[in-house]
C-alpha cells in the first residue's frame, strides 16, 4: 500500500518515512506542494498525509486534487495547534481525518489503519 | 562634480585653487580601499553563509538516519542509551555541529509526543546537548538565553524550572516571554504563579502565547481560587490577562470579583471585564451592567450594549428605551439592536418608532429588521441542513 507524505521539516519527513515502513507501507515522500502534486499523478498513492502550510502549493490543493482524481485518495491532515479554521476548510475539500501536532506517532499509524481499511 | 569642473574649466589649474592635486589623489586612493573593503566584507558574508549552508547540510545528512532510527527505537531498547557511532562523538565536539543537533531535535520535540518524544529527549540528554543549552542561561546576550530558555522547556528538563522561573520577571521582553512560556509548558496552570510576582507588562501577543500555551495543559480546578489575588494585582495588565482566563475557563465562581473589576481606574481593564461578564453572567449581570452603564467613556458603553444585546433580559428595556433617544446615532443603533434582542415585542416597538419619529429611527429598525432576518435565515438553514443530516 502506497502513501505519500508531505512535509517541508526534513528530520520530521524521514522520521514518518521509516515510522510508515516499519509498519509495511510504501512511502513515497516530499517537502513541497508541487512536488506532491506531480507525485500524485505519477505514483497514484492511496493516502495521502500532508501538512497545511507547504512551500509552493498548500495542503488544501493537495487534498483538492486528491479528491478529484478518479479514484477517490484519503487524506490525513497534519495541523499545528491554532489552525482550526484551515482544518475546517480542509474538511469541506474532502480530508478524510486530521492530526493536530505535537502528534503520537503510534496513534497516526492507528488512523492510517482504520482509514485503509475504510477505503 | 568637482572632477568635471576640473574638465571643462580653461585653465587646467584652476582646479589647484581648491584642492591640491595630490590630496586628491589621496582622496581617490581612500574611496577605493574603502570600496575594496566593502566588496572584500559583502564576498566574506556571502562565503560565510554559503560554507554554514553547506556546513549544516552535511551535519543533517551524517546525523538524520542515525536520529530517526534513534527515534524510532522501542521504549525497552532506549532504557540501556543509544550507541552512540564514533564520527557522531567526533562531530559534536565542535560547538557549531551541537547547535545544528539541538535545533534540528528542538524542532522534531515540538511536532512529536508519546514514545518517540521521549526518545528525542534521551538522545539530547546522552549526547550531552543539555549541558549546552544550560551555559547560554548564563549568557549576556538575550536571544543566547531566550533560545537556551526555549531549548530547556521543550525537551523537559524540568530539574532546571528555578532557573527558567527566575526569568519570568526579567527585564528584557523576550527573556521573560520565553520563560513565562517555559514555566507553563513544564508545570501547567501552576505556571501561572509567575502572575504573583511580574511587575513588567505581559504584552497582548504574549496574553495569546500564553491563553495558547494552557490550551495544552488540564485545568485542574486551581485557576478560581489564584483569580481574585491576580484580579487586585499592581499590574494592570496581569489583571486583563486574568480577565481573560476567567473569560476562557468560563470561571463562574469569580463573578463578583470580576464585577468589582468594573469600578477599575484602568479602562483597558474595564472593557476586558465586560467582555470576561459575558461569559460568566448570571442572572444579575445584566442589570449590573446597565447600572454601570453611565460611569463608562463611550467605547466602554458600547461594549455594554454588545453585551446587553447578548444577555440581556426585559428587565433592560426601560434602560434601553432611554438610550434610543440618546444624542449619538451608534448608542441609538445599539441600544436598538440590544431592544430588539431581548425584549418580546422590541421589533414591533423599534417600527412604530420608526414610523412616528422617522429619521434615524427608521434607519435603526431597517437595520435590525435586517440582522433579524438574517439570523433567522441561517438558523432556519442550520436547522434544514442538520434534519438533512
Amino acid at each position: 500500500m502506497k502513501i505519500l507524505v508531505v512535509e517541508d521539516e526534513a528530520l520530521m519527513l524521514k522520521t514518518l518515512e521509516m515510522k510508515l515502513q516499519k509498519e509495511g507501507y510504501e512511502v513515497i515522500c516530499c517537502s513541497d506542494g508541487r512536488a506532491a502534486l506531480e507525485l500524485m499523478e505519477s505514483e497514484n498513492p492511496l493516502m495521502v498525509i500532508t501538512d497545511i502550510m507547504l512551500p509552493y502549493s498548500s495542503g488544501i490543493e493537495i487534498i483538492r486534487a486528491a479528491k478529484q482524481k478518479p479514484q477517490p485518495v484519503a487524506v490525513i491532515v497534519l495541523s499545528a495547534l491554532g489552525q482550526e479554521s484551515t482544518v475546517e476548510e480542509a474538511f469541506e475539500m474532502g480530508a478524510d481525518d486530521y492530526i493536530t501536532k505535537p502528534f503520537n506517532l503510534n496513534e497516526l499509524v492507528i488512523r492510517i489503519k482504520r482509514l485503509l481499511k475504510k477505503a | 562634480m568637482i572632477p568635471v569642473f576640473f574638465l571643462q574649466s580653461r585653465n587646467p589649474n584652476a582646479f589647484s585653487k581648491y584642492i591640491r592635486p595630490e590630496y586628491l589623489v589621496i582622496g581617490i586612493e581612500v574611496l577605493l580601499a574603502n570600496f575594496l573593503v566593502i566588496i572584500a566584507i559583502i564576498y566574506l558574508n556571502l562565503y560565510l553563509r554559503k560554507r554554514n549552508f553547506f556546513y549544516k547540510k552535511e551535519i543533517n545528512q551524517q546525523l538524520e538516519a542515525w536520529i530517526t532510527k534513534a527515534i524510532l527505537d522501542e521504549p525497552d531498547k532506549v532504557e540501556q542509551g543509544f550507541e552512540i557511532p564514533r564520527k557522531f562523538n567526533r562531530v559534536l565536539k565542535k560547538f557549531n555541529a551541537r547547535q545544528i543537533v539541538i535545533d534540528e531535535l528542538v524542532a522534531i520535540r515540538k511536532e512529536l509526543t508519546g514514545a518517540a518524544a521521549k526518545n528525542i529527549i534521551v538522545l539530547y540528554e546522552q549526547l550531552g546537548l543539555k549541558k549546552h543549552s544550560l551555559n547560554k542561561l548564563s549568557s549576556r546576550k538575550w536571544h543566547v538565553k531566550s533560545k537556551g530558555i526555549m531549548e530547556l522547556y521543550i525537551m523537559d528538563q524540568n530539574d532546571t524550572l528555578k532557573r527558567i522561573y527566575k526569568n519570568t520577571n526579567s527585564n528584557n521582553e523576550f527573556i521573560r516571554m520565553e520563560a513565562q512560556i517555559g514555566v507553563i509548558h513544564m508545570t501547567g496552570f501552576d505556571g501561572l504563579r509567575f502572575l504573583d510576582v511580574v511587575s513588567y507588562p505581559i504584552t497582548e501577543w504574549q496574553q495569546i502565547k500564553l491563553l495558547e500555551q494552557l490550551r495544552l495543559s488540564r485545568e485542574d480546578g486551581q485557576l478560581a481560587m489564584h483569580i481574585p489575588k491576580w484580579l487586585r494585582s499592581k499590574n494592570d495588565t496581569v489583571v486583563v490577562f486574568t480577565l481573560k482566563l476567567a473569560d476562557a475557563y468560563q470561571q463562574f465562581s469569580v463573578h463578583d470579583e470580576v464585577v468589582k473589576a468594573l469600578q477599575h481606574p484602568n479602562e483597558m481593564v474595564r472593557i476586558q471585564a465586560v467582555k470576561t461578564l459575558v461569559r460568566i453572567a448570571n442572572t444579575f449581570t445584566p442589570q449590573i451592567l446597565a447600572e454601570h452603564y453611565e460611569n463608562e467613556h463611550f467605547t466602554n458603553r458600547l461594549n455594554i450594549l454588545d453585551a446587553i444585546s447578548k444577555i440581556g433580559t426585559e428587565e433592560q428595556a426601560w434602560f434601553l428605551i432611554g438610550l434610543l433617544d440618546d444624542e449619538s446615532d451608534v448608542i441609538k443603533l445599539k441600544a436598538g439592536k440590544a431592544f430588539a434582542a431581548c425584549f418580546k415585542y422590541g421589533m414591533e416597538a423599534l417600527e412604530e418608532r420608526g414610523k412616528a419619529k422617522k429619521g434615524a429611527y427608521q434607519k435603526i429598525y431597517l437595520h435590525n429588521l435586517l440582522i433579524f432576518v438574517s439570523s433567522a435565515f441561517t438558523s432556519s438553514l442550520r436547522e434544514s441542513a442538520s434534519k438533512s443530516i
